[in-house]
């Protein structure tokens, strides 16, 4: 075994399903496969945990991408396993006693044991007072603070023994895949990549659709939003992102429609072709970044205008949402520097300078559907390129 | 380079620049300040490059200072300032490159009054220069030959108002900085009759190679920041780049002696310009600018769009300054001086001419702006 490397598992919410667990767990499993691709590697499923065993060779760094961007799994720690033997515990707490965060010596420390097989000769005090034994010989000016431990060192009794010192924390949430498919439409903006992030939070599988209306939006614009797609490709378990050519579908809206419902047309617009290409990609559901009253498209009359154009679910994960709680999610899954660049996502001569807040959806409708916007609609999605990422966030070429 | 309507940005370095290069990287590869017969050679060439550039501008080679260029040359009279015990005012015209604008910030941070003094339409106007003068002031920033507009400054009024404005109050002198970047090799200069005390150079804009320039500096009393070996009388640290100042000069010699012929030939590709696109707004005005930036507004259509649309179509054309578009805000601080409506600001098309430029492109980007316009009226 020392050429493997061994990482536990906290499984979550997952841990709690009955008799579709082994559909999530099975998920989840596969989901952090997708990550460490090309290096070999195993896992094995216990209660309440997975044992995910890999190549040395596979640098910490990549394994750790994996398990932090991975959605079902609530923390992890990289760990040893021995046998449950007083001594084979006592030397697997020195070896962790040469390495971080114990290496220096120095600070307050707490053991911590845990038994899922109770006929251990020991109980977890007992364990607890075998590794502070171990503690002690090795770092004597280490404090035992059993509140606010600086350093712990846990012990699992199972199967075997495990013994680690340094979990993190998951994600959480539920495996990406075990909620259907959607269709994420991604503007380029600080709010639909963190949509994005929030329904695989809740395993919901998604591609993603950007709208391009070159030359009125520049080529930086959608390499933008390739970087977007990019960076939240691990949080999806890698995505699709279908880029439709808008051009001449905005024109006509331009040219024909009221000046002050422009937006609202393209909304519209986007809406059918979303559900286009939803019925391609055989996605049941759509969901954008919209929160109500962001934008002048965003109020209630707007959003059930909009709505009446997808024969799909629209999912908005962040309508209820303050601005500053979304850019603290930006921050949190490394978007928001991306999202801020000035590439502007819609040129300023299709935004109207008073648009319709409260627009009559009937109204609205007939003057929508006077449009006759199919022919523009059929052609964009024809047009439609795509670029697709892996869950280990690598476009792949 | 057909097509390429960007000259303002920068230009194609001439063959005899680029050959020149060449020669002095090969034949003369020391460095100026060692003291071995090669570095003598070396630094013989930089003492005859610096009194070739000094006799094209008639003046002394001892106020000649090689630089990476006017930025660089710009931010030495600036950061002089800096060494000043007094925190006085400076005041810049509003619509001075971003190497000089963008000093605001620092030197409000140190105590300074900075006074931007409007231009409207791109016109620098001698006694609202004046008129912003107190007696705290110690130095003043105006461009000959505006990079955005091409308007050009009428220097020797503005510096005869300062000069009476100093007499009358008893003030002591004020430092005249003028940023003739976009004049050199395209319109006369005559630093005697313009009467400042500094100005910048920078050789990429006249058909030498980017990365060099320099200072006509005439005060004692300048002080760079940059420290180091002390090479051009302490004004700028760093091994002088050799090959490239001879290739700045082989470039100013050429189009020194064909001025008169290659302003003719812009002025008549500019007039060219003017018919063709009569219908649309013409920002630059037709008196008083150089004939070398055409700047227009193509009504309802965003400036990147028209650069984005006209490039795809073969054509390099500038939406505002170029130094400027690594910014958020492109060139609006001057834009602003300028007065322009802001529809007009945000669709202007930069169109910056060389000797090189022929009747028949003209013709051709005629067309293409022609033909967004109609598309977005």
């Amino acid at each position: 075994m020392n050429t493997n490397h061994l990482y536990l598992i906290k499984v979550g919410e997952i841990s709690l399903k009955g008799l579709n667990r082994d559909f999530f767990e099975k998920r989840l499993k596969n989901n952090i496969k997708a990550k460490i691709r090309g290096y070999h590697s195993h896992i094995i499923t216990q209660k309440g945990r997975l044992f995910l065993e890999i190549d040395a060779s596979c640098p910490q760094e990549v394994v750790e991408h994996a398990l932090s961007t991975t959605f079902g799994l609530v923390g992890y720690a990289k760990c040893l396993r021995v046998a449950k033997s007083e001594e084979a515990i006592r030397e697997a707490a020195r070896t962790l006693m040469g390495e971080e965060p114990f290496k220096g010596g120095v600070g307050s420390y707490k053991a911590e044991s845990r038994r899922a097989d109770k006929h251990f000769g020991f109980t977890s005090y007992q364990l607890d007072c075998i590794l502070a034994e171990e503690v002690h010989r090795i770092h004597p000016d280490l404090v035992v603070n059993v509140r606010e431990p600086e350093m712990t060192i846990y012990c699992e009794i199972r199967d075997r023994a495990y013994l680690y010192t340094s979990p993190r924390a998951g994600l959480g949430g539920l495996p990406v895949s075990t909620a259907g498919k959607g269709m994420l439409l991604l503007s380029g903006g600080i709010d639909s990549p963190v949509a994005g992030f929030q329904m695989a939070q809740r395993g919901l599988r998604m591609e993603c659709i950007y709208f391009h209306a070159y030359p009125y939006t520049s080529d930086e614009a959608l390499k933008k939003v390739i970087t977007l797609a990019r960076l939240i490709a691990p949080y999806l378990q890698g995505t699709r992102l279908h880029v439709v050519p808008f051009t001449d579908a905005q024109l006509h809206i331009k040219a024909k429609a009221k000046s002050d419902e422009t937006t609202l047309m393209f909304r519209a617009a986007m809406m059918e072709v979303a559900n286009m290409l939803a019925d391609k990609s055989e996605a049941l559901c759509l969901v954008t970044g919209e929160a109500l009253s962001q934008v002048a498209s965003q109020t209630v009359e707007g959003l059930s205008f909009s709505d009446s154009y997808s024969e799909r679910l629209v999912l908005r994960p962040l309508v209820g949402l303050d601005k500053a709680q979304i850019i603290e999610t930006a921050r949190a899954i490394g978007t928001y520097e991306t999202s801020i660049l000035p590439y502007e996502d819609c040129c300023t001569i299709f935004s109207p300078k008073h648009p319709v807040t409260r627009p009559d959806k009937e109204q609205t409708r007939a003057n929508y559907d006077a449009l006759i916007m199919e022919p523009f609609l059929l052609e964009a999605v024809a047009n439609t390129t795509t670029y697709d990422f892996s869950a280990s966030g690598q476009l792949i070429e | 380079m057909t097509g390429y309507f960007d000259n303002a940005a920068t230009t194609v370095p001439s063959q005899a620049a680029l050959d020149t290069y060449r020669e002095v990287a090969q034949m003369y590869p020391a460095n100026p300040s060692s003291s071995h017969r090669e570095g003598k050679r070396a630094k013989a060439l930089l003492d005859e490059l610096r009194e070739r550039t000094a006799a094209l501008l008639k003046t002394q080679a001892q106020y000649i200072t090689f630089t990476s260029g006017a930025t660089e040359a710009n931010n030495i009279i600036l950061s002089s300032l800096i060494w000043r015990p007094q925190r006085a005012q400076a005041v810049f015209s509003g619509i001075e490159h971003s190497s000089i604008l963008n000093w605001s910030q620092l030197l409000t941070h140190l105590g300074w009054t900075v006074t931007a003094v409007d231009a409207p339409g791109g016109v620098i106007d001698a006694s609202s220069i004046a008129s912003a003068l107190t007696d705290k002031s110690r130095l003043v920033c105006t461009m000959l030959v505006n990079n955005t507009v091409g308007t050009v400054a009428d220097i020797a009024s503005i510096t005869k108002a300062i000069r009476d404005v100093e007499r009358q109050g008893s003030m002591p002198p004020i430092h005249i900085h003028c940023d003739a970047t976009q004049a050199l090799g395209k319109i006369a200069v005559d630093l005697t009759s313009l009467g400042v005390d500094s100005a910048s150079f920078s050789a990429h804009k006249f058909h030498g190679p980017k990365g060099v320039g320099f200072l006509y500096n005439t005060k004692a009393n300048i002080a760079s920041l940059s420290r180091g070996g002390g090479q051009e009388r302490g004004l700028r640290a760093g091994t002088e780049n050799l090959a490239s100042i001879a290739a700045m000069v082989t470039a100013l010699e050429e189009v020194s002696a064909n001025l008169a012929a290659n302003l003719a030939h812009v002025t008549d590709l500019n007039n060219l310009m003017r018919t063709h696109l009569a219908s649309v707004p013409i920002i630059t005005p037709k008196e008083g600018s150089s004939p070398y930036i055409l700047t227009i507004s193509i009504p309802n259509v965003p400036s990147q769009v028209s650069e984005r649309i006209l490039s795809d179509a073969g054509f390099c054309v500038s939406a505002g300054s170029a130094c400027s578009h690594n910014e958020r805000q492109k060139g609006a601080k001057a834009q602003g001086a300028m007065r322009l409506s802001p529809d007009i600001a945000e669709s202007s098309i930069r169109i910056s001419f060389a000797h090189d430029t022929t009747h028949a492109s003209c013709e051709a980007l005629a067309a293409a702006i022609l033909a967004i316009y109609r598309n977005h009226r």
